[in-house]
């Protein structure tokens, strides 16, 4: 049997090797633009399904995601084309609507029971994706946004190379700046907070936990992160419509991602996202694009069916690295 | 507003709301059997609808002659479903929430693959006139789907009050564990509530595709429907599910005319988050934990 010591100290070292590998991901990779776009697709995914996993955190499952970052596109797209704003303020002003948002929808709806609040951000999510269809004066309706700039440079201290890595380093940075914040979040009181709130609702009522407080942190975390992933996803695609922005797959996706890769872990929907994405793109978008929403939906029923808490259940040991994601919830 | 559209709006909106209680009738059987909200609910009715297109257009069926076909698939759906939703975990509540969704999903899916996503029509063309009811006129098919719904929802209704089954159905929504102390075998129960639920879901939809478009995603509306009547009404209400699909349904056709068709999505939508809302504090009799 191996020695518990030995396993955490390789579980505190996969961090920044894992990130070393990233950062110089497009270095490696060079001109092949293609891979770099796809993976920059993938850590923007992986990011969504992180945020999606905040509020699971604290309880309450989200049907609805869709509605934030569909909310932070169209902020961002607005920002930058009506409003000639600079990609900068647009991404500020994107988690600004984005939080507004979710602050309203926690204010109406966290109070409800599990699948009550489920139901309700479903709902939520179809009413924004109606107005933007709709509010044709403000969204432009069916018709779309055409002409979003492309997003931002960051100044790096390396030579960044072309654009599509220019685009890689600002979606790291944001899944980065994302894990942080989920990591500070659970490391304070309103972690623990959040994790007796998912436990055990009414006892830790019962024991004056401030369960809405930190649910409502939780959700404002979540929304704001998933804000900002449909704005630069905006920023990515250049180009934006209702039924792209508030797809119902956008809710799906970051579900079946954290799902699969452990729901209430800290890095599990990360690795689901990074994961799936980029098996859905390099090999089943070969195969077919209209069995994508198939296969998510076969995943979903045959992990709530058979892996209840993720794939990395099937994966975790003694002593195995992966077990350093657990010690975080 | 001139008198006549009043008259107008109430008699559309009378004939929309007894489909929508029909869409939501099988959904709240299963919600009061199982405590499981279905979210595959309005894949179902799409695919349905789907069937009955493919067996006219492809088998060159009549749609009357569809009707049996494509209920007895659809409660063979629904029973596929039950194999899973049977299999969970308890607390069943939010995983058969997360399972359904995955279900609906995978259907929306499977019907892109095969009919691809394109609006399609079941369109009859004995169908296509208007009818002249005093100051109104209603349309014909929409005429046939309040009929057919009236006709179905009294099935139900004298199905659960006077056979031995239904009591027993009724009996298990009421109280489970007291159900099945008193001898009533509770998966059969299930099954048998799966099977109908899916049958009507299955006429349902053939119904609702005469009036409106088919298309793969077209099923999150049915469901956002059946879920607002459902929660309305609460559970084993099969009059609660009339009177709140006849109060949908003319809020929605008051919306068209003063709004437009467009926004009757949005106006479904908020009306189920109001229900959620209003429901979750106790306002309509259901406690909050």
């Amino acid at each position: 049997m191996r020695s518990s010591r030995g396993g955490r100290d390789l579980g505190r070292l996969s961090g920044p090797v894992g990130l070393a590998c990233l950062a110089l991901l497009p270095v490696m990779l060079g001109a092949r633009t293609y891979l770099l776009q796809t993976l920059t697709h993938a850590l923007l995914f992986a990011t969504l399904a992180l945020s999606w996993g905040i509020l699971r955190f604290s309880g309450p499952v989200s049907f609805g995601h869709a509605a934030f970052f569909g909310t932070g596109a169209y902020a961002a797209a607005l920002a930058a084309t009506a409003l000639g704003l600079s990609p900068w303020s647009g991404l500020a002003l994107a988690l600004l609507v984005s939080l507004l948002v979710a602050l309203l929808f926690g204010l109406m709806a966290l109070d409800l029971r599990g699948p009550y609040f489920s139901l309700a951000s479903l709902a939520g999510a179809e009413v924004l994706r109606s107005l933007a269809l709709n509010w044709v004066s403000l969204t432009n309706g069916p018709a779309g946004v055409v002409g979003i700039p492309s997003l931002p440079r960051l100044p790096l201290p390396w030579p960044v190379g072309g654009p599509s890595s220019a685009d890689y380093y600002v979606i790291l940075a944001l899944l980065l700046i994302v894990l942080a914040a989920a990591a500070g979040l659970r490391r304070s009181r309103f972690g623990l907070a959040q994790k007796a709130a998912r436990e055990g609702e009414r006892p830790a009522r019962a024991l004056g936990v401030p369960v809405f407080r930190a649910q409502l942190l939780a959700l404002l975390t979540s929304g704001g992160a998933a804000g900002l992933c449909g704005a630069c996803y905006a920023h990515l695609v250049q180009y934006l419509e209702p039924s792209l922005a508030f797809n119902v797959m956008l809710s799906a996706t970051p579900m079946v991602m954290a799902m699969v890769g452990g729901p209430l872990t800290l890095l599990g929907p990360v690795a689901g996202g990074l994961a799936l994405y980029t098996l859905n793109e390099l090999v089943l978008v070969r195969i077919t694009t209209a069995a994508h929403g198939l296969l998510y939906g076969v995943a979903i029923m045959a992990i709530v069916l058979l892996l209840p808490r993720g794939l990395a259940d099937l994966l975790r040991g003694p002593g195995v690295p992966w077990r350093s994601w657990q010690s975080t919830t | 507003m001139a008198p006549f559209l009043l008259w107008q709006v109430l008699a559309s909106g009378l004939l929309t709301g007894l489909l929508y209680a029909l869409l939501a009738a099988g959904f709240a059987l299963l919600f009061g059997i199982v405590r499981t909200f279905n979210l595959a609910h309005g894949e179902l009715l799409i695919l349905s609808g789907y069937l009955a297109l493919g067996l006219r257009d492809v088998g060159g069926l009549p749609l009357m002659a569809a009707v049996p076909l494509v209920a007895a698939a659809a409660a063979g759906l629904a029973l596929l479903l039950h194999q899973g939703v049977a299999r969970l975990q308890e607390p069943r509540e939010l995983g058969s929430l997360v399972f359904t969704f995955g279900a609906s999903l995978a259907l929306q899916g499977l019907m892109l693959l095969i009919w691809q996503g394109n609006y399609r029509l079941l369109l009859a063309e004995a169908l296509e006139a208007g009818v002249a009811i005093g100051p109104v006129t209603l349309s014909a098919k929409g005429l046939l789907a309040a009929m057919g719904s009236l006709l179905l929802i009294g099935g139900l209704a004298w199905f659960l009050g006077r056979t031995l089954e239904g009591k027993a159905l009724r009996a298990v929504s009421l109280n489970r564990e007291g159900a099945s102390l008193m001898g009533i075998h509770l998966p059969r129960a299930e099954r048998l509530a799966f099977a109908i639920g899916g049958g009507l879901a299955g006429v349902a939809g053939l119904l609702y595709a005469l009036i409106h478009a088919l298309y793969p995603a077209a099923g999150l509306e049915p469901t956002l429907i059946a879920l607002t009547l459902t929660i309305l009404a609460g559970v084993g209400r099969l009059g609660g599910l009339l009177a709140g699909g006849l109060l949908l349904g003319v809020l929605e056709a008051a919306v068209v005319l003063l709004a437009g068709g467009a926004w009757r999505e949005l106006a479904i939508a908020l009306f189920l988050l109001l229900v959620l809302r209003l429901s979750g504090t106790g306002l309509l009799g259901r406690r909050r934990e």
